[in-house]
């Protein structure tokens, strides 16, 4: 078990360092970084300046390893807008994407659990298929889209809910549930597979046999096993979550990392876009060996006794 | 009876693709307007299921005076080509690497499988709005990003080979298009990609709610319509190769 | 004084697909008493399975079940709510399967499997629960049962597992113990050990045991009755020695030629076996299910069989005189 750690461990550090080279190319992607900061009405006087100013005339080798030697301990450089640590930037904006990656998480968990016990135990009937079709439906829809149409009816028509800004908790509902549609359908088909597979099982024909009551059955001896899959997978899609956050945080002005990078992009900021795509992936990395000490946690017989 | 479902679904899922093909291929002969043509004194005209709209304009018009429509139609011959295109360079990079994987095993395969987690670790949108902001919006980068993004899933799939993740891909690829638009670093407009439609009718919607619900329903359906067929021919493949 | 169980022509049908229905009980009747052991013996795919999850009602979402009679202790068991069989399993009535390996759930110790049983039915503590389960796996033949309890069944072996099985089905003091199979699964000496056990629990328990089994040595070993079972019915039912020297039915004798019974053959007698398959009966099928492999069939094995007694608790299914 603990060698098993290790070796994702290994593999998530590769990971994180191949993702730190990309982040990297991807910034150099279009050529000449000062003419971009410089801007448009720059003379070459102008950028030769920023060039000096932002190492940009050293070899990119040494940028590189510049690049590379910071962020692993953590300084991730300086944003060129704001004038300030890039780490500092993320760690103001992570809260909020934070929040809103486990509102999202919390409110996909709330649907899918309950959603597959059900359809799994109404195997083949029309409440199966409603729940498979709202499965489907969820895989089709626009996040963007979905998020403009409920700002309208419940931020416009109804009133309930702030459609922008991150004044209340209330602020993070829409978002959050806009967020959980593009999990559900997954986590949704997951968890009925994994309970119709478990209540198929020897184990469960033994708890009938023992005269248990059906909640006990199908909450305490099925559900226990068909989750692991289900649990492993939320600290994924999480991680996804995360990731797709920028568009969410658009629509509904929220002051995220993924707003943040959003930003930075517009205004050519790169210190910030490499530093985000490097920190989502790392989290990402992070989420996914989450996940597999959570399946054996949960797994008794993964944990090599 | 689960496989009467299938069945509707699958033909359901088959005539919408069916309807988007053909409005794709013979886009230039059923838009009733040229798409770009501006009318400034026939803005933000209304739908024909509600008061005062103009028989000209079926769908109505958007804050340009475009008719909407045509603008719709224009717009599927993007999703689909954004789809098809994406799908094929994905599924090539895809394919070959999980081949290889699969079939070389060993060392090649552990690459290949590390190469997959990067990819997965990597946060796609942002990527992908990064490479088109740094070296602007077209029609052909986009594809080739979104391709060189998107292959996971043929790289799993082709190590342990089945069929139906096409279906998958394409839909994808057109809900990230239209996102990727949607945040104005996508297809370039005036090209009346969907999920444009909605960005530029955003400032719209609390008083035009019609203008962001109608090309999203079509982006919905499309991607509806995908799922479903990929569903159907899962069913057909994976039922007889078991 | 009624038996602990009894059964009168038991009937099951499972739905297939697409309307083919299988008739998996076809009108079997036995009866169980206290302190005996009634072997239920016949071939894979005979209904001998499906009998027992239909008496506890435990049969999968396609199957039917009807009967004239199916009582324990006394009490109708066809009428009986959900709640009020959930009540009796478990506690009154308890069962023991096949596969020891599945059977157990992998996510919780054994010892929080046998403790829920006594919970739920008996309302006891922890504590007592524990102590309970305690005491039966020393019962059992379990060394340290204080270690065992705080495992998981994946660290014991099938041995192990099926005695914890017979011991959680022991913790609520049961009259009526079903074992369905129980040793087939496992290595051969331990399905010495594993019979043994039975047997002495029966005898000490004063439970009623019905065991299933295909192993006619089984049988001869710790059988009270025997009731034989072909093709969804009870074709043959006598006390076991009974049966073993006065075999009626065509197929109990083709069986008892088949099968090397220690102490029962002869050495001069070839071993015998039953040319043919064991057909799948649709239902609605009419006469004889054994007509096409029995040596001695003719035309009126195609109509109903009349039950025919050969002395005393004796009867069996055939035309032929006794």
């Amino acid at each position: 078990m603990l060698r098993f750690l290790v070796r994702r461990l290994i593999v998530a550090l590769l990971v994180a360092a191949t993702v730190m080279t990309l982040a990297f190319i991807l910034t150099r992607l279009s050529g000449d970084l000062a003419t971009a900061i410089a801007g448009p009405n720059a003379t070459q006087a102008d950028v030769d300046a920023v060039r000096k100013a932002y190492g940009l005339d050293r070899p990119l080798v040494t940028q590189f390893f510049d690049w590379v030697g910071n962020a692993t301990m953590g300084n991730l450089g300086e944003s060129f807008f704001f004038k300030k640590r890039v780490s500092e930037l993320i760690g103001e904006r992570m809260p909020v994407t934070l929040t809103l990656g486990l509102t999202g998480l919390v409110i996909a968990l709330l649907v899918s659990l309950p959603l597959g016990i059900l359809a799994a135990v109404r195997e083949n009937t029309s409440l199966d298929r409603a729940v498979q079709v709202v499965a489907v439906l969820g895989q089709a829809m626009p996040s963007f889209w979905l998020g403009l149409l409920l700002m309208i009816v419940f931020g416009l028509k109804l009133g309930w809910l702030p459609i922008s800004g991150t004044d209340s908790w209330q602020s993070y509902i829409m978002p959050g549930v806009v967020l959980a549609f593009s999990a559900i359908p997954a986590l949704t088909r997951l968890t009925r597979a994994g309970m119709i597979q478990a209540m198929g099982s020897d184990y469960i024909r033994t708890a009938r046999a023992k005269g248990l009551s059906r909640a006990s059955i199908l909450l305490k001896h099925a559900l226990r096993n068909a989750a692991i899959p289900v649990v492993a997978i939320a600290a994924v899609q999480l991680g996804f979550m995360l990731g797709g956050s920028i568009v969410i945080e658009q629509v509904f002005a929220l002051h995220g990392v993924g707003f943040l990078a959003w930003e930075s992009i517009a205004k050519n900021d790169f210190p910030v876009v490499q530093a985000v795509v490097l920190v989502l992936a790392v989290i990402y990395v992070g989420l996914t060996m989450l996940a597999d000490v959570m399946n054996a946690v949960l797994d008794p017989r993964l944990r090599g006794a | 009876m689960k496989r009467g479902f299938r069945n509707v679904a699958t033909w359901l899922g088959a005539l919408i693709i069916g309807v988007a093909a053909f409005c794709a291929i013979f886009a230039p002969l059923l838009v009733p307007h040229d798409p770009f043509a501006q009318d400034l004194g026939k803005r933000l005209l209304v739908p024909f299921w509600m008061e005062g709209s103009d028989p000209q304009h079926v769908l109505g018009t958007d804050q340009l005076g475009r008719d909407y429509l045509s603008r719709l139609i224009w717009g599927c011959r993007i999703s689909m080509l954004i789809g098809v295109t994406v799908s094929i360079v994905s599924g090539l990079i895809g394919i070959t690497i999980g081949v290889l994987g699969g079939f070389l095993g060993g060392r090649v395969d552990d690459a290949v499988l590390f190469a997959i987690t990067t990819r997965l670790a990597i946060p796609v949108v942002l990527v992908a709005l990064a490479v088109v902001g740094l070296l602007g919006s077209s029609m052909p980068l986009l594809v080739i990003t979104l391709g060189l993004l998107l292959w996971d899933r043929f790289a799993v799939v082709a190590r342990s080979t089945t069929m139906q993740v096409a279906t998958l891909e394409i839909a994808l690829a057109i809900l990230l298009e239209a996102a990727l638009s949607f945040l104005g670093l996508g297809v370039p407009p005036p090209l009346p990609s969907w999920g444009l439609m909605i960005a530029e009718a955003k400032d719209y919607m609390f008083f035009s709610p019609w203008v962001i619900v109608i090309p999203g329903v079509a982006l919905f359906v499309l991607v509806l319509g995908i799922n479903l067929l990929g569903d159907g021919l899962r069913d057909l493949f994976g039922a007889r190769s078991a | 004084m009624s038996a602990l169980l009894e059964i009168e022509t038991l009937e099951v049908d499972f739905a297939g697909r697409s309307g083919s229905a299988t008739a998996a009980v076809r009108g079997a009747s036995l009866a169980v008493e206290r302190g005996e052991t009634h072997c239920l013996v016949g071939e894979s795919g005979c209904g001998k399975s499906v009998t027992a999850l239909a008496i506890m009602n435990l049969l999968a979402r396609s199957g039917r079940r009807r009967a004239q009679r199916l009582s324990f202790q006394g009490q109708d068991l066809l009428s009986l709510s959900d709640s009020g069989m959930a009540h009796l399993r478990g506690n009154a009535m308890a069962m023991i399967f096949q596969e020891p390996t599945t059977s157990l759930n992998p996510a919780y110790t054994v010892g929080s499997q046998m403790t829920e049983v006594l919970r739920r039915h008996k309302g006891a503590s922890q504590r007592a629960a524990t102590d309970r389960a305690a005491d039966l796996l020393a019962r059992v033949g379990i060394t340290a049962p204080g270690l065992r309890l705080g495992q998981f069944p994946h660290q014991l072996s099938g041995g192990l597992r099926q005695r914890v099985m017979i011991a959680m089905a022991l913790m609520c003091d049961p009259q009526l113990l079903i074992a369905d199979e129980p040793t087939t699964a496992l290595d051969v000496t331990v399905q010495a050990q594993i019979l043994r056990l039975l047997a002495g629990l029966q005898r000490d328990l004063g439970l009623g045991l019905l065991l299933i089994t295909h192993d006619l040595g089984i049988v001869a070993r710790v059988a009270t009755k025997v009731s034989v079972m072909y093709a969804g019915e009870v074709v043959e039912s006598a006390n076991t020695a009974e049966l073993f020297a006065n075999p009626k039915h065509p197929y109990t004798q083709g069986l008892l030629r088949c099968v090397p019974v220690p102490g029962k053959i002869r050495r001069d007698q070839p071993l015998g076996s039953i040319r043919g398959t064991v057909p799948r009966i649709a239902p609605g099928f009419e006469g004889c299910a054994f007509r096409e492999r029995c040596d001695f069939a003719d035309e009126t094995c195609r109509h109903v069989i009349p039950r025919h007694s050969a002395g005393a608790a004796h009867e069996f299914l055939c035309r032929l005189p006794a």
